[in-house]
């Protein structure tokens, strides 16, 4: 997650350098373009930073999902959203970082509200009319169009925007890292033992997930072999019921029995009784609407026979394994 | 490709090499940011001040806090420092070393920026061109007071109209230059000499001290990387119990409906309870599990990993954890032995 994390921040920041700003130059128009390249871009990609994360279906499930047997844990659900909203917000902030540091864009929305009277010729600015000021003034980030250098220089009003931008941006920049330097820090200090649990869970929930398709998958598979096994052998049976007096019916099959079994034995085990589509689709819908307890010992009284859990492990082992870690 | 994999690994080694790298790569974000970073003085009188200090120590900062940031021992310092005693004592020799490692490396960017800034000149060129003493520069003679303000403001803009292709810019600029790169290059020797005197003399005091303070601080590192490497094992382990227990119930539930006729008579050698494959896996996986198999045994121990670390002693942890998760307090008292372990 966090090199997907890496690489959105710097292709945010390559998307702005290869993005060719181009400022309308127009009173009414400055600002909402410049607004619009400020805003839309960091929505863009933090929408985008949600998606790349999986784990974004996985909260959906976990907070969408039925108690059923085991209950829901509103802790876990922020904490899985925290973290993703966190890594998702990491593009955008260098986006608007970038942004700002650079200028343009401040140059653009801003050109308008110059103090023309303190930067330029400040004895011409009264005998204009405000629109055609603002048309005039609308003008300074084209320099190709530029025509009221009789009022002020260009240079100076591109000059002391630019310097607002990147102090700004600056501002901005050191007030995010503040941001998430007080979280980071300050929250051992309350939620510890909480945040340990949230973090177990949530990482928990996606293994789970995982091995649950993993199973599944291999259950398909054995299915299908068993099913496919089976369509031959019956193939087979009605070929030797239609040749019943035929010498060569008995042969195969008593040399294809064998051979079926062995293949047989290991994907019977793999599919663990399960063997129709009926019984697979109650099993699916009683993963989503009814996941059991988190409590491996419950088994026992259905399994009669079952695993010997929950015995006291082996401590030399434990001791060994730290010993020889550290 | 091998050479990197080598240097990835030696930096991997130890949580102080980890530690190192990070700060390295720190710094050469810093000098990346700053060659790409586009210099523009305002050239106006009061705004040129604010601009270049405000550029010399803002960025800083931000890298100071990023360096914080950056660096996993932080949080476990503040962790080790916010935990309950429990059974184990809080040392703070260990928990200042941790404090002052930590802000040593995170000094390493900010310091980039600044001596950059110093020794390239413009940031100092553009704060203090309004404070330059005009009588030092004979050009100034013929100007009013309120035009060499003017004048000085606009000495870091060389393509301005009014300081293009001067004399007089060019010998204030060069002379603020002068000055900036003085006081980098001081600044540069005097952290060198500090730094050098530090590493050399640290030795004639409390060595002992120090290296059992650096022990302790990158063994608490690795214990909680331990940690959550165990718990993530386990978690693993927990779900694949969970999943093949929830196919066992649907099958023994499908049973006690009578619904496996059809398997049953085909597969008379199918087992009547297909059990999670024993022997090298499964032993494995128990040993894992550790006995800890219900969602109030993990909370209870991620609590009691929060609120009562074990003790540094591995004689008397063994007698603790035999038995699985109990509430049996320790046979020997643990105080003594953490004694022995620290003071050694």
């Amino acid at each position: 997650m966090n090199g997907i994390c890496g690489i959105m921040a710097l292709a945010s920041a390559q998307m702005y350098s290869a993005f060719d700003f181009n400022c309308p130059c127009l009173p009414g128009y400055n600002a909402a373009y410049s607004a619009g390249i400020l805003l839309a871009p960091p929505l863009v990609l933090f929408l985008l930073g949600l998606v790349m994360n999986n784990n974004v279906s996985m909260l959906a499930e976990e907070w969408k999902r039925p108690p059923g047997r085991r209950a829901k844990d509103p802790a876990v659900l922020r904490y899985m959203f925290c973290s993703m909203a966190q890594r998702a917000l990491i593009a955008p902030v260098i986006w608007v970082a970038v942004t700002l540091l650079d200028g343009k864009c401040f140059l653009c929305a801003f050109c308008t509200a110059v103090p023309v009277t303190v930067l330029g010729n400040g004895s011409l600015a009264p005998g204009l009319p405000p629109p055609e000021l603002a048309r005039l003034l609308a003008r300074v980030p084209c320099p190709e169009i530029y025509d009221g250098d009789w009022l002020l220089a260009r240079e100076v009003a591109v000059r002391y925007l630019r310097c607002i931008s990147q102090a700004l941006g600056w501002s901005f920049v050191l007030l995010t890292t503040l941001l998430a330097f007080i979280v980071r820090s300050v929250r051992p200090c309350f939620t510890q033992a909480a945040f340990l649990k949230s973090k177990y869970w949530s990482h928990y929930i996606d293994i789970e997930r995982k091995l649950f398709d993993e199973t599944c998958t291999e259950h398909a598979r054995a299915f299908a072999k068993v099913c496919i096994q089976q369509f031959f052998e019956a193939m087979n049976h009605d070929l030797e019921l239609g040749h019943a007096h035929g010498a060569l019916a008995a042969t195969p099959a008593s040399s294809a029995v064998p051979a079926t079994t062995k293949g047989a034995e290991e994907e019977k085990e793999k599919l663990r009784g399960i063997t129709d589509q009926g019984t697979m689709n109650r099993l699916l819908t009683s993963w989503h609407k009814c996941k059991p307890p988190l409590r491996l010992g419950q088994e026992k009284p259905l399994m009669g026979n079952g695993w010997a859990a929950g015995g006291p492990r082996l401590p030399r082992k434990e001791v060994a394994t730290y010993v020889s870690k550290v | 490709m091998d050479k990197f994999r080598m240097l990835f690994q030696h930096f991997q080694s130890s949580s102080e090499s980890v530690m190192n790298g990070v700060c390295l790569l720190l710094a050469a974000v810093t000098v990346k940011l700053y060659s790409s970073f586009d210099f523009n003085c305002p050239c106006l009188a009061r705004y040129n001040a604010l601009y270049g200090l405000g550029l010399l120590l803002t960025p800083p900062l931000a890298l100071f806090l990023c360096g914080l940031l950056a660096n996993r021992q932080s949080v476990v310092m503040v962790e080790e420092w916010r935990r309950p005693s429990g059974q184990r004592r809080k040392d703070p020799g260990v928990i200042r070393y941790m404090c002052s490692s930590v802000l040593q490396r995170a000094l390493a960017a900010p310091l980039v920026w600044i001596l950059l800034a110093l020794l390239d000149g413009k940031c100092f060129v553009c704060a203090f061109s309004s404070n330059v003493d005009p009588e030092k520069f004979l050009d100034f003679a013929n100007m009013t007071p309120s035009q060499v303000q003017l004048f000085l403001a606009k000495v870091p803009c060389k393509e301005d109209e009014l300081v293009r292709d001067s004399p007089a810019r060019k010998a204030v600029s060069r002379y603020l230059r002068c000055l900036s790169q003085a006081i980098g290059w001081s600044i540069t020797l005097v952290l060198i000499i500090v730094a050098f005197l530090a590493r050399c003399l640290r030795p004639c005091f409390d060595q002992t001290v120090f290296l059992q303070r650096r022990y302790w601080s990158n063994y608490v590192d690795l214990e909680q990387k331990l940690f959550d490497e165990t718990c993530c094992e386990h978690a693993r382990d927990f779900a694949h119990r969970c999943v093949l227990h929830f196919f066992a119930s649907m099958q023994s539930e499908m049973r006690a409906r009578g619904l496996r006729r059809d398997a049953a008579s085909r597969d008379p050698e199918t087992p009547e309870v297909p059990e999670p494959p024993e022997g090298l896996d499964g032993g494995r996986e128990k040993a894992h599990l550790r006995s800890v198999c219900s969602q109030e045994q993990v909370d209870h121990l991620l609590s009691t990993w929060y609120s009562s670390k074990p003790p540094l002693d591995l004689m008397a942890s063994s007698g603790l954890w035999g038995g699985g998760l109990s509430h049996r307090t320790p046979m020997v008292a643990p105080s003594t032995r953490l004694s022995q372990h620290t003071d050694v």
